[in-house]
């Protein structure tokens, strides 16, 4: 069965053509798709619009609506991707019980494990019964790697072998006997996110289908908050005139979509969406005041904050 | 979309293609994509999978590029690429038919002027010519009568009666028309009376007299025709008259209707004899004659009434013409109460059309002429338009760039795009970067649970843990030498570096200037101690890429103690050496090399840096290995590379000839080094962009490597960042037209790829500016046609020549040319002569400014003579009317 998103049903994530192709060419090739793009710019997102839209389209495949998520750290190793074995309180353990009980299944883990039938040995693994034989039979998953560059250097290269090709593949080596590999008619879609895929080693990047997220331009920017706030305002067309020149200032974070659906909201909130926000120099004391109010959603530093202050005439 | 497809297999088919889309991925290949094995085939996988869903090249290249791009750069490059390569950039402004039509006109714009004028002339001539031949009256057409004043017929001699006065009248008829002219007439009246011109004359005795009129016709007081008219004139002493009655039944005559003719005489005698003739048939000799008509159409009746003899002077006669239908042919309405019958004197031939032809052939030529001169006036009008738009266009950029000229702004550097993805991969460096990447034991510990639980059995039960070092790959601390501004091997370095980090070797740079004491990077911008640097990356190799000059203690001669001492902090250390092994010297091989190792930046020392790195590498004995391999290197020490000659020799190694169009052998690599004066500043980016476009041109793509980047950094001016005026100068004219014209092709390119947005603020605008009029107008002035679209930059490159505001000395000079001393792209076109030649820069632009108003001037001048032909139309026409209708 080929997967694939040819048309985006309906969503309040707005994929651009380029990255709904990329998340295509990737179910396709049952490569990884390694998401790069400013903060903000809606990566993360991506993965839950992905399994959304699989749930959707393959109910009786992808059973649920949410990505499998794995949040990398620094000091993530390529079988955290799998499991954790917590072996401090193994050996602090008086009651004696198997190592079974001190493995959890990570995201990867539960997306191999959900594609085979229910094995009820399985159920004195720490998470087993609560993630995958509560779902109720086999399923396909959407994996999120969420960061990637968090992650130190050796971690992407593991990762090389566990994600070469489907079907996927794993062991716990603290239990030499357990073994667990994909059954193909469940796919497992594993999506990597990355702020700076500069770091990330070539022979990983040429094993990903990749695709970098530009921020979105003011018609896209226009339906993503639409869809985002459920609403629609005649001012919104202005406030993204507004956040769009604020980008184009010299700031030292520059603001990304995430940060402007929350300030709508904010503003929305505060009533502060009206035709002031056409001209802020222009604006009334007491407009100005409150508009400033709402700049720590847009700023991340002092330094942006007194520059974009400076520009309402604050 | 599917002509793309066709193509590509079509290719296939014919072997020319091994692959689909082979040339496709060779490009993306030349510009630093891998495209692996298996790229082509998840691409081909795509291609069909998604054939029938995309709709066209951009969707296309969307379902492509996350196969082949691993960043954002090369996001974008791969879109470039695609759109290039399936070429859905059009940039041409004007078409090409545009452009050979104006190249045409410039060219042979007197010829068209010729051929068009005398067009005109020709058509002038027919139209005066006919138009004169009509205002000649033509003497055959002026036909004269003279007849009796109460007589009509013409024909028919004139009778009188003796003692009565005969009064006479002139009649001058042109093509049927009379009052056209004026008659002078002298009359004889065949008596013995005198000529006069009296119309008048009273006969005594009865006969038959040979009137002579002598006729002058005048048309505005001019003679045009002389004539001589003779008329019988019978003089009777009787009264005699005759008049011809015509009887029938019906309103009009038919074929075979009876008539009855009746002769309607005064004279009583019997001593008369009438003759009927009708048609100049004799049809009888009575008073009255019945008769019938076989044919329809005009029929001639005369009656002559003969009086004693047949030459009496009072024999009489009549005629009349009378007018006999076909009944069974539509009769034409009659307006006359008794039309068919006509007496011959009083018919008028129908009205002739006057001259249709001549009419048809004026009006089609004042039709033709005002349609070309109106054509001709409108592009005349587009032309001024054109060049006064872009004129004052000009003007206001020229404003805005001046004006920017004198605003103080921070002062920047052009941000090229990065090209570090060009030069083509060494397979050393696939070994140098292995070998950089092997994995070292760390100093961090983990406790291993299994030799921990096996140890603690193995002890009894006794807790015994077991520690075992993690292994990490090798991690580098880079340092590179930033002494001089603009050194060109800093950026050699950084692309040693680029390639080795592409290569997964771990590596973090920081740069120095004057001593690696205190270092920096765009993470540390301040600034960082090597101490403290030591505290960050002491696990690091650390690699410092400079001469190492600046750790040698000049006044004792030997390793500053201070740096000693840090740098051996670090476990593992050397030295990165822009100096060719054959030019080392005391400071290399006495003092640096003791204390640190150190090998030279060439690719053979770079295999040896990757091998003393090892644990076994103390042992390596540097000198010696090197020496081994001396044949590798060469000796840059001493040349003077401002001297033109001594920089072809540098240059002239093997491999690097190549025969141009002409047969004449080119270095080019001498050619490359060359190319790089076109650009005022020295740009890394330039550099390896000019290299990629020279070599491309010669087959010797391959050739844009780390080698021999290193060969042209190794050159002085390279290290200084800056080639001296009179250097540049000398470049300039040496490099060959044809690179020259490659070469600022390249740099235009690399100019319009930089985003406005990002340089606004900053004065590397101006140079943007400045450097985009200077190369687009050199290609415009060398190749008018293919560069049109430069064509602004002709005028804006104009005024700031005229305002010394070019700021590039030797540039200037080099254009300037006086005496045509050496050949530039500066090309005069010689509109009869297809072979452009070389002026300088002033004469072009005095010579360019008369051209550029040449086609409006040809167009005015075509459009003047089309007015004068239609104008001439008109007048003929006019003429015409006068001729017809007035006259």
């Amino acid at each position: 069965m080929e997967i694939q998103i040819l048309r985006s049903l309906i969503d309040e994530y707005k994929p651009s053509a380029e990255l709904l192709a990329a998340i295509n060419t990737a179910l396709f090739l049952k490569r990884p798709l390694l998401l790069s793009g400013d903060p903000g710019t809606g990566k993360t997102e991506c993965a839950n619009f992905v399994a959304r839209q699989l749930n959707l389209l393959y109910p009786y495949v992808f059973t649920s609506p949410k990505a499998l998520r794995f949040d990398t750290k620094s000091g993530s190793q390529s079988s955290d991707l799998f499991y954790s074995y917590d072996a401090v309180s193994h050996f602090g353990d008086k009651t004696n019980r198997s190592k079974e009980s001190f493995i959890s299944f990570n995201g990867f883990g539960i997306a191999l494990l959900g594609t085979n039938n229910f094995d009820a040995s399985l159920k004195r693994f720490m998470n087993y019964e609560k993630e995958v034989f509560n779902k109720n039979g086999c399923f396909g998953s959407v994996v999120l790697i969420d960061e990637i560059d968090k992650a130190p250097r050796d971690f992407p290269n593991d990762l090389l072998a566990e994600l070469e090709k489907p079907p996927f593949k794993f062991s716990i080596k603290e239990l030499p006997d357990f073994y667990v590999e994909q059954d193909s008619r469940y796919p497992v879609f594993p999506i990597i996110t990355s702020n700076n895929e500069k770091g990330l080693p070539d022979a990983f990047l040429r094993r990903c289908v990749f695709h970098h997220i530009s921020f979105p331009n003011s018609q896209e920017l226009l339906e993503i908050i639409k869809s985002n706030l459920k609403t629609d305002n005649p001012f919104f067309e202005t406030v993204i005139t507004r956040f769009t020149e604020l980008r184009q200032m010299n700031l030292v974070k520059r603001p990304a979509t995430s940060e402007l659906i929350d300030w709508i909201a904010c503003l929305q909130q505060k009533k502060l969406l009206n035709s002031n926000m056409e001209n802020w120099k222009a604006a009334d004391d007491d407009y100005k005041i409150k508009l400033i109010e709402t700049l720590g959603i847009i700023t991340k530093s002092q330094v942006d904050f007194d520059t974009v202050r400076k520009q309402i005439g604050g | 979309m599917d002509n793309n497809f066709d193509t590509i297999n079509e290719n296939v088919f014919n072997g020319e293609e091994n692959i689909p889309l082979q040339s496709f991925y060779a490009e993306l290949k030349e510009n630093g994509f891998p495209v692996t094995p298996l790229q082509i085939i998840h691409a081909q996988k795509v291609i069909i999978q998604y054939a029938n869903w995309v709709k066209n090249e951009v969707e296309l290249c969307q379902y492509l590029s996350p196969i082949f791009a691993g960043s954002e750069e090369e996001q974008h490059l791969f879109k470039k690429i695609f759109d290039k390569h399936f070429k859905r950039e059009i940039p041409k402004p004007l078409s090409k038919q545009q452009l050979s039509v104006e190249k045409k006109l410039k060219q042979h714009w007197k010829k068209l002027v010729i051929i068009y004028g005398a067009i005109a002339l020709a058509v002038i001539g027919v139209i005066v010519y006919t138009s004169l031949q009509r205002k000649q009256f033509d003497p055959a057409k002026i036909h004269l009568y003279i007849s009796n004043k109460n007589e009509t017929s013409l024909k028919a001699p004139l009778f009188t009666k003796t003692n009565t006065q005969i009064e006479l009248v002139t009649i001058c008829k042109y093509d049927n028309k009379s009052d056209v002219l004026e008659t002078d007439v002298q009359y004889n009246w065949g008596d013995s009376s005198i000529t006069d011109p009296l119309p008048s004359h009273i006969y005594i005795t009865s006969g038959v007299y040979k009137l002579t009129a002598y006729v002058s016709v005048r048309y505005r007081d001019k003679i045009i025709k002389k004539a001589i008219l003779h008329k019988t004139v019978n003089v009777c002493d009787a009264d005699n008259s005759l008049a011809i009655k015509i009887l029938s039944a019906n309103h009009t005559i038919t074929i075979g209707e009876k008539i009855k003719c009746i002769a309607i005489t005064n004279h009583q005698g019997n001593n008369s004899f009438i003759e009927w003739s009708i048609d100049n048939v004799n049809v009888g000799h009575r008073r009255e004659v019945d008769t019938a008509f076989l044919f329809a159409g005009v029929h001639k009746i005369l009656c002559n009434v003969f009086y004693d003899s047949i030459n009496s002077a009072c024999n009489i006669y009549k005629d009349t013409s009378i007018t006999v239908n076909d009944k069974t042919k539509p009769q034409p309405v009659v307006s006359n109460t008794n039309p068919q019958i006509k007496k011959e004197d009083d018919t008028i031939e129908p009205l002739q059309t006057p001259n249709n032809f001549l009419q048809t052939l004026y009006k089609s030529l004042a039709i033709i002429f005002s349609l070309l001169a109106l054509f001709f006036m409108l592009l005349y009008a587009r032309q001024l338009k054109k060049t006064g738009a872009i004129k004052s266009n000009v003007l206001d950029k020229y404003k805005k760039l001046t004006t920017s000229f004198t605003t103080k702004k921070a002062p920047a550097i052009l941000p090229f795009k990065n090209r570090n993805y060009l030069p083509a991969q060494q397979s050393e460096l696939d070994d140098i970067a292995k070998l950089l990447r092997r994995r070292v034991k760390d100093t961090v510990t983990f406790l291993n649970i299994g030799k921990t639980i096996s140890k603690s059995i193995e002890k009894m039960g006794m807790f015994t843990p077991v520690q075992d070092a993690r292994t990490r790959q090798s991690e580098y601390l880079i340092l590179i030498d930033e002494t001089n501004t603009n050194n060109q091997q800093v950026k050699l370095f950084e692309y040693l570096v680029t390639m080795l980090k592409k290569q997964n070797v771990l590596a973090e740079v920081f740069y120095f200037k004057k001593h690696p004491g205190f270092c920096y990077n765009i993470h540390e911008p301040k600034g960082i101690g090597l101490e403290k640097l030591f505290g960050k990356y002491q696990r690091h190799t650390l690699l410092i890429m400079g001469n190492g000059h600046q750790l040698i203690n000049k006044t004792e001669n030997n390793f500053d103690e201070t740096f000693l001492a840090l740098l051996n902090r670090w476990q593992h250390k050397a030295i990165v050496t822009p100096v060719s092994f054959l030019d080392w010297q005391r400071e290399e091989k006495n003092i640096l090399l003791p204390q640190i190792p150190i090998v030279p930046v060439d690719m053979e020392g770079l295999v040896l840096l990757a091998e003393i790195l090892t644990p076994k590498g103390n042992a390596v004995d540097i000198i010696a290995r090197l020496s081994r391999n001396s044949g590798a290197f060469y000796k840059v020490k001493g040349i003077d590379f401002e001297q033109l000659t001594v920089l072809e020799q540098y240059c002239n190694i093997s491999g690097w000839i190549r025969q141009n169009e002409n047969g004449k052998s080119i270095n080019v690599l001498l050619e490359w080094v060359l190319a790089l004066s076109i650009y005022p500043k020295l740009r890394w980016e330039i550099t390896l962009a000019i290299g990629k476009s020279i070599l491309e041109k010669y087959n010797l793509r391959h050739q844009l490597n780390f080698t021999i980047l290193l060969r042209i950094t190794r050159i002085s001016w390279m290290q200084q960042g800056f080639i001296k005026d009179s250097l540049r100068f000398e470049m300039l004219k040496k490099l060959s037209r044809k690179n020259e014209q490659t070469a600022r092709e390249t740099i235009l390119l690399l100019l319009n790829e930089i985003p406005q947005q990002e340089i606004e603020s900053s004065n590397s605008a101006e140079e943007k500016e400045v450097q985009q009029i200077i190369n687009e107008f050199s290609l415009y002035a060398h190749d008018p046609v293919f560069y049109s679209s430069y064509h602004e930059s002709k005028y804006m490159f104009e005024k700031l020549w005229q305002n010394n505001q070019l700021n590039d000395t030797p540039t200037e000079s080099y254009f300037k040319n006086q005496g045509r001393q050496w050949k530039t792209l500066i090309n005069q076109h010689n509109n009869d002569n297809e072979t452009p030649y070389n002026v300088g820069v002033e004469e072009y632009l005095l010579s360019n400014n008369r051209e550029e108003t040449l086609l409006s001037k040809v167009y005015l001048a075509l459009a003047v003579i089309s007015a004068v032909v239609l104008v001439s139309s008109i007048a003929a026409l006019r003429v015409l009317y006068i001729w017809d209708n007035v006259l």
